[in-house]
């Protein structure tokens, strides 16, 4: 490391300066890794325009439209994992939300709206039912939201059987929430002023410092005068109502929910938060590195399907990444202390 | 620095090499297989379309989309927007697949269903043609068969398990036994048994214990036809079988005679003909036409053998 | 007698099968440095606990000003007045410094928005004019990549800046330098001087001797000697610690 590094420091001094900058920002690691293969696709497909269609208007709005349904789910895991907890049940959540949505307007002729509001909040509802067991319980996160992530696929069959739903809501629902301005889908839009929002929060409140602090030590947390219980249940329903969100997003883009839809996402959840540098033991995190973390999945994944690489290569890289920003995150963080 | 140039590199490299192979001239055709990797049924659904791809000389890639619209829509849409010549898919889901599937075609990409159609076939979605199986067609023919083989009369019961009961192939194909078995006066009952070969079995066992007044099974899928025998054996009952689908399992049974009859509904000509046609499209501008693969043909016993010899990769 | 500002009366605490505190009677008065001793599992650290709010006795009364009040949480002992410096220093290592030390009692400005900057400018503050520990030069150093002395320096200075009238300190200067612990009890004169009372549990008997006014001793739960520093010497204090 010392060798690479030695020889440009007099050549480039101004960009290894900001490079540091980059660096020690929350997220910045990754931010570096995101750029650096935002540029390689960029002149890939500014090189070979006809081949590698990167930059096709058509390709920027799949991926701007892919990136929010892990996204959303991504936020909230992210939230509650700097908080110190796992849910594991956002996927099975992301679906049965989305069901009681379509279930609303399909036979109770419930407006799309509320049928939305009310999933968000039966999200955040599970979510908090999920910690009240965690936390009065004292069990962990991880084997009770395993648990939730079962019971609630299973009340998907139970309540609503194998069979997919439709979901069509009022157009301007469908504009509001699945249109585009210009090349910007509506879901891409919303995802970015809930990154917003969340950062706001997660740096500049009091409930967000209080997370990482719950996250990070949550004795010396109780110790000084913060309710942990009261942080990390605010999260667990942050996580379950994102999910639902998540979901209604899903199923308006494709008009469509299925039982089995949503499966992996929990996983692909916290991949995502590991790949933009959140710590498993909580305490540590970013909204800029979940939304990285999300981003970055699928830029991977379209850019294997633009190469039309079998399909389950996927999972290949996917696995990959997810190992090598673990290491790149342990470099970054160890070479940031010496 | 080190991780950061070596994903720079790897990045860099996957992207000039794919760049490179994609400038070939043959056309350009993504199918999508909506299970995830692995299922088994498949095998020979990919082979038949990978023989069709080299005899038509086009550059055929195959993706999974996981059982999830979402992701089989981003590879639908990244398929057109990568402007590929031809798609092929499954339309598991009536509303979800609409719109990248009229946008394919509208942009002048001809998209072919194949194994499952919406249930509203042409008329619903922009698709080309549907290559598989008829499904209340095939449902008719075993459930005469059955009729027959278990000299049903009116009143009797005949068990019809399947995986998914609210699936499309599950209800179309038990309209089809049920028109069978209406003509005799027969009833039929439905239930649902999930994937899991483990739990399919307790589920038929629990309902052969239940009811064995059971005249006969006939199974709608590929899983509840593998654990007929087995559960008949648990629930000390012997009636006769016949169903879907075709397996190692069904076609031991259907050697020992245990088994009367299954349809076959050739995954392999399902591949094949969606390759063929799609290449056939692309290249001289021949419209693809429908196509129920397995026609009217029930592997029985005169006939399981050329079955068995080409297992796993042609049936 | 002046009234004390805090008084328990017959408090009990059980852990299990173990008797933390067994009908205890303590009170500390304006203005007054008292030191806490007694041999490991006295109780010491479960009496300041128990001042501090983050465990609840089974039993026993608390007196603030001679009015009997109940202590349930740590916001309820942070109304009182009480301040701790805890043996484990209560401090989160993946937050910064100054995190830490504002930690639950942010700073905010208009709209709830937390102000950083004022929050940055006091932690350096502090740091700087009332603890005197070396090697912090950035308020922004994650508190997990700090000496154990720095740390302490961290809950010291955490303690300091919002103490008002008790001041709780759970062996403060184990990771002190002797420069250091020569500032810290210093301080705590100074603090004297200005009416806030302190508590100081701690095994260096020099150090008690040198800023307390008096002194009690715990045993299995109990008081079994109180004493104020006019009345005794450190020989006499070393053998009630050993001996009882």
């Amino acid at each position: 490391m010392s060798r690479v590094s030695a020889l440009p420091k007099r050549g480039f001094n101004l960009p290894m300066g900001e490079f540091r900058r980059l660096q020690r920002i929350p997220g910045g690691n990754i931010l570096i890794a995101f750029i650096a293969i935002q540029i390689v696709c960029v002149a890939a497909g500014l090189a070979f325009p006809a081949q590698f269609r990167y930059l096709a208007s058509a390709n920027v709005s799949v991926m701007l439209q892919a990136i929010p349904t892990l996204g959303f789910i991504s936020l909230g895991v992210g939230v509650l994992m700097i908080a110190g907890e796992f849910d594991l049940s956002v996927g099975s959540v992301y679906t049965f939300t989305a069901i009681v949505a379509a279930t609303l307007l399909n036979d109770f002729s419930v407006s799309a709206w509320i049928g939305a509001l009310v999933a968000v909040a039966v999200g955040a509802a599970i979510g908090l039912l999920n910690g009240l067991i965690t936390l009065g319980f004292a069990l962990p996160s991880f084997i009770v939201t395993l648990g939730a992530m079962l019971f609630w696929r299973g009340m998907i069959l139970l309540l609503h059987g194998a069979l997919s739903i439709g979901f069509q809501p009022d157009a301007t629902f469908q504009s509001v929430f699945g249109g585009s301005v210009g090349l910007l889908p509506m879901s891409f839009v919303w995802l970015a002023l809930l990154c917003v929002v969340f950062h706001v929060v997660l740096q500049h409140r009091r409930l967000g410092n209080h997370m990482f602090a719950v996250g990070g030590n949550r004795d010396a947390a109780y110790a000084i005068g913060i309710r942990p219980a009261q942080v990390k249940l605010i999260a667990f329903a942050i996580a379950g109502g994102m999910a639902a969100l998540s979901g209604v997003f899903s199923a308006t883009r494709v008009n469509s929910i299925t039982p089995v839809g949503g499966a992996g996402l929990e996983l692909q959840a916290i991949a995502a938060c590991v790949i933009g540098g959140l710590s498993l033991t909580g305490g540590r995190g970013s909204i800029l590195g979940i939304f990285l973390g999300a981003a970055l999945t699928y830029t991977i994944q379209d850019v294997l399907l633009l190469m039309r690489a079998p399909g389950f290569y996927l999972d290949i890289f996917v696995g990959a990444l997810i190992v090598g920003a673990a290491i790149l995150n342990q470099v970054a963080w160890r070479s940031s202390r010496s | 620095m080190g991780p950061k140039a070596m994903v720079f590199a790897a990045m860099a490299a996957a992207i000039v090499c794919g760049a490179a192979s994609a400038g070939a001239v043959q056309p350009n055709i993504s199918m999508i297989i909506y299970t995830a990797p692995g299922v088994p049924f498949f095998n020979p659904l990919i082979k038949g379309a990978q023989d069709a791809a080299k005899e038509a000389d086009v550059d055929l890639d195959i993706q999974y989309a996981n059982n999830d619209q979402v992701l089989q829509n981003n590879i639908m849409q990244t398929a057109v927007a990568n402007k590929v010549d031809g798609i092929a898919a499954v339309i598991w889901d009536d509303h979800a697949f609409k719109k990248p599937i009229c946008d394919a075609v509208h942009a002048g990409i001809p998209v072919i269903a194949f194994n499952v159609d919406n249930t509203k076939g042409a008329a619903a979605s922009c698709r080309l043609a549907f290559i598989g199986q008829d499904f209340v067609d095939a449902g008719y023919l075993i459930g005469k068969r059955m009729v027959a083989a278990a000299h049903l009369k009116k009143g009797d019961l005949v068990f019809t398990p399947v995986e998914f009961p609210d699936a499309a192939y599950a209800t179309l194909r038990h309209e089809g036994v049920q028109k069978a078995l209406d003509e005799v006066g027969a009833k039929s009952e439905i239930v649902g048994t999930g994937g899991n070969l483990p739990e399919v079995r307790t589920k038929m066992v629990q309902y052969l214990i239940g009811h064995s007044d059971v005249k006969a099974i006939i199974g709608l899928g590929e899983q509840p036809m593998i654990e007929a025998l087995p559960s008949l054996k648990e629930a000390n009952l012997k009636v006769p079988v016949g169903g879907f689908d075709v397996s190692k399992e069904i076609l031991d049974g259907v050697a020992s005679g245990d088994i009367e009859a299954t349809v076959d509904q050739q995954p392999y000509s399902q591949g094949f003909f969606t390759i063929q046609q799609l290449a056939l499209k692309i290249r001289y501008g021949l419209y693809p036409s429908d196509m129920k693969t397995g026609g009217l043909g029930l592997v029985d016993k005169t006939n399981y053998k050329s079955a068995v010899q080409w297992a796993g990769a042609y049936r | 007698m002046t009234t004390p500002i805090y008084e328990v009366r017959g408090v009990s605490k059980r852990f299990g099968a173990v008797q933390a505190l067994d009908g205890l009677d303590f009170h500390l008065c304006a203005g007054e440095v008292i030191g806490l001793l007694g041999d490991n599992g006295a109780g010491k650290t479960t009496l300041i606990k128990m001042m501090s709010g983050i465990v609840r006795p089974d039993d026993g009364s608390v007196f603030v000003d001679g009015v009997p009040v109940v202590v349930n949480s740590r916001r309820d002992s942070q109304q009182i007045g009480i301040e701790t410096i805890y043996q484990d220093t209560a401090l989160v290592g993946s937050m910064s410094i100054v995190r830490n030390i504002f930690m639950g009692r942010e700073l905010t400005g208009r709209w709830g928005f937390l102000d950083h900057r004022k929050m940055r400018d006091t932690a350096v503050d502090v740091l700087r004019t009332t603890v005197h520990i070396s090697g912090i030069d950035n308020p922004d150093k994650e508190v997990g990549d700090l000496s154990g002395g720095q740390k302490q320096a961290v809950a010291i200075a955490r303690a300091v800046y919002f103490k008002r009238r008790i001041l709780l300190l759970d062996e403060p200067t184990s990771a002190l330098s002797v420069r250091e612990t020569e500032n810290l009890l210093a301080y705590i004169k100074r603090l004297r001087d200005e009416q806030v009372s302190s508590v100081l549990v701690t095994h260096n008997l020099y150090h008690a001797y040198q800023v307390c006014d008096r002194f009690v001793v715990m045993s299995h739960g109990r008081k079994v000697f109180d004493v104020s520093k006019a009345d005794t010497t450190i020989d006499e204090l070393t053998r009630h610690v050993v001996l009882t």
